[in-house]
């Protein structure tokens, strides 16, 4: 959700710069929510996403000095939560089945017309975008989640991974069409 | 002969151009030409036009996975007794 107006969250961020702690307090209830749900996308475990976020937001509160104001409050928190999620996950052995991108360069398509119908079919959908996200390098999954999941704008989603937006929407395109190879591969099974 | 040549280098431009664009087209960010442009394209091409429309419901199985839920209760407590035991 998004705070209520700039000018209100200003105030909150300007306050916690000068060490109130109850205004940090206000920021860290109005973008709990988004951050564990972006986190835990990326990392994909609740408990380790709560750890994740808990872990951001503390790095956001040493650092809240620092922020300077030339991007949107939120932007700057998401980039904290990525980094901090990708640290997480890089501590990780790669799973199993990792895809590196630069392997499917040439991507064939298939007949959908056996598109999923019902919920059970949609649910192991899900199943595999899940997959297929997990599947993704850091720097693609965290494009796609902030984009396509997450719903933020291409600018604000470049700006939350400090890239320009042309190559942000690179980025994004190349993750986009490995989760849809997933998605065809699926479909292309279940015929 | 020149002219078959020439009508299969355009489509293969085009088949290369509209691959490259098929994500922002989705996103609406592509100006009305461009749109017309995959547009053409993808209704000559099989392949695109498939493409295309796996692409487009993988955005939709995408989209349909956002926000849910919300953090877990006690995040915000917890985050403010760590903040608070920092000096």
């Amino acid at each position: 959700m998004r705070p209520v107006s700039h000018a209100d969250e200003d105030d909150l961020v300007a306050r916690a710069q000068a060490g109130d702690q109850g205004a940090f307090e206000e920021l860290v209830r109005r973008h709990a929510d988004r951050l564990y749900a972006v986190v835990t996308r990326f990392v994909g475990d609740r408990q380790e996403a709560e750890e994740v976020t808990q872990e951001a937001f503390l790095r956001a509160w040493r650092g809240i000095g620092r922020f300077q104001g030339n991007s949107q409050f939120f932007t700057w928190l998401y980039r904290i939560g990525i980094n901090e999620a990708k640290r997480r996950v890089g501590r990780r052995a790669s799973p199993a089945g990792s895809t590196s991108l630069d392997e499917h360069p040439g991507l064939e398509v298939s007949d959908l017309s056996q598109a999923p119908e019902t919920s059970a079919d949609r649910r192991e959908l899900r199943g595999v975008l899940e997959g297929a996200i997990r599947a993704l390098g850091p720097d693609y999954r965290a494009a796609l989640i902030l984009r396509d999941i997450e719903g933020l704008s291409t600018s604000e989603a470049a700006e939350t991974l400090d890239l320009g937006e042309a190559a942000f929407k690179s980025r994004l395109h190349r993750a986009r069409l490995s989760v849809r190879k997933a998605v065809d591969d699926y479909l292309g099974d279940e015929r | 002969m020149i002219k078959r040549l020439a009508r299969h280098y355009h489509f293969m431009r085009e088949h290369l151009w509209t691959n490259s664009h098929l994500s922002p087209y989705l996103d609406q960010e592509v100006s009305a030409a461009e749109r017309i442009r995959v547009e053409e394209h993808t209704h000559v091409c099989p392949k695109c036009h498939r493409m295309l429309e796996t692409l487009r419901e993988t955005l939709e199985g995408l989209r349909a996975m956002g926000a849910e839920g919300g953090a877990p209760s006690g995040l915000t407590d917890s985050v403010m007794e760590r903040v608070r035991g920092e000096r």
